[in-house]
């Protein structure tokens, strides 16, 4: 599932790409899935097929998915998130609850931190 | 044979509107009892309005496209003697497409976020297995019957002739590649008309509300059963006029050979004896079938149950 939020400040094009990375990443997408194509994508989002082609273009670039005529678009074989990092954000994500703190900030907390 | 097309043929625009009557006397009993969450109960009322007044518009172009071929083959029959092998293939494309073009129906959702699924949508994922199992499998009947037929038919295409010592006859209309040919053009052109419904039932947007998602399905699978129950029916009236007409001449080939003192000619009189009956089977299943596609577009695809409180409806075939 994946999903755009008119409140977001973002792109739609890079919030469908940012939701791709995380589920391809996490292993949720697995090696060989095959997406929608870009015209149910849209259609389904309803946003214009060229957004969505651009995320698409965007993470082949960045080496998540393939495309080919005869297939359509699959996801490619990554390096997933380390289960320690995973179960660590976990942890960290279940000691903010009912802090009312955003995910943006949540995440600017971390990048601190790493510095 | 051609008193049993013609019948076939301007019956089955009289068995839609007899269809309709059934559709109206049970139109209180919708196809999928559901029940959505209360915040877009409007917006399921109205799409399943519109569903419904799509496919009577599409029933009604049909309809009128099945009556004016119908007349085309009553009046040029005698001329164009392969007209009723296509007839039925030519109205169900016809019909179909007239069905993918409507308007989609969209449901009108609150701006805010929305949501898509990950999976390919394919054109067999929204209808049930067995109706594309039935569909593919009347296709191969038709198209083996046309060869058959095609191979044992005469040069000139149209009739059937034996040589047996000094005795020799035949007999026509059969349906050779003189008829074959049209036959199978037209299935191809059916065959076309399905995969165009199918692309455009399977690109139409999903919703973002889960409720509404249920409902879309329910839709999508109404669609897609009213386009494979139309392509069966036309396919089992051809498939169904080829084998009767060829039992049809074959019988009488075997009864003039008997009349004439040379016995029964077999084994076209046990063919002629087993595909005369499986061919008005086939007729009637196809008429059955029309009648079914008719009640899945005219009935009410969905009725609202209060939430929570979802019964699944024992009338509603997957």
């Amino acid at each position: 599932m994946i999903s755009i939020s008119d409140a977001d400040a973002r792109p739609p094009y890079e919030q469908i790409r940012e939701q791709l990375t995380d589920q391809i990443r996490s292993g949720e997408l697995a090696r060989g899935h095959r997406l929608p194509s870009v015209r149910q994508l849209a259609t389904d989002l309803g946003i214009a097929a060229g957004t969505v082609a651009r995320a698409y273009t965007e993470l082949e670039a960045d080496g998540m998915l393939e495309s080919s005529r005869a297939t359509g678009t699959r996801v490619r074989a990554v390096e997933e998130l380390s289960p320690a990092a995973r179960e660590a954000a976990r942890a960290y994500v279940r000691s903010l609850a009912g802090n009312q703190i955003s995910l943006d900030d949540a995440i600017r907390a971390v990048r601190v931190e790493w510095h | 044979m051609h008193s049993l097309v013609l019948f076939v043929l301007l019956g089955l625009p009289l068995l839609a509107v007899l269809a309709l009557v059934i559709g109206a006397v049970v139109i209180g009993a919708p196809v999928k009892r559901l029940s959505v969450s209360a915040d877009v109960t409007d917006v399921a009322r109205a799409v399943s309005r519109q569903v419904q007044v799509r496919n009577l518009a599409a029933l009604a172009a049909g309809i009128t496209i099945g009556a004016a071929l119908a007349l085309l083959v009553s009046t040029y029959s005698l001329q164009v003697q392969w007209l009723p092998f296509v007839v039925p293939t030519a109205t169900a494309a016809a019909a179909i497409l007239v069905f993918a073009r409507m308007p989609t129906v969209t449901f009108r959702e609150a701006p805010g976020v929305r949501t898509a699924d990950l999976d390919r949508r394919r054109p067999w994922s929204a209808g049930p297995r067995w109706l594309f199992v039935l569909v593919s499998s009347g296709a191969t009947l038709l198209v083996v019957s046309l060869v058959l037929t095609g191979v044992s038919a005469m040069p000139d295409g149209r009739s059937f002739g034996y040589v047996r010592g000094n005795l020799s006859g035949g007999g026509s209309p059969y349906p050779g590649f003189a008829y074959g040919v049209p036959a199978l053009i037209g299935l191809a052109v059916l065959a076309g008309a399905v995969l165009i419904a199918l692309s455009r039932i399977t690109s139409a947007g999903r919703p973002t509300s889960v409720s509404l998602r249920e409902v879309d399905t329910v839709l999508r699978q109404i669609a897609v059963r009213v386009v494979l129950k139309t392509a069966v029916s036309a396919i089992l009236v051809v498939a169904g006029g080829v084998l009767f007409s060829a039992g049809g001449v074959l019988r009488g080939a075997s009864a003039n050979l008997e009349l004439n003192g040379g016995g029964a000619l077999q084994p076209a009189l046990l063919i002629g004896m087993v595909t005369i009956p499986l061919g008005l089977g086939l007729v009637v299943a196809g008429g059955v079938f029309f009648v079914l596609a008719v009640l899945d577009a005219v009935r009410r695809p969905i009725a609202l149950l209060p939430e929570a409180t979802s019964v699944p409806n024992a009338s509603a075939r997957a």
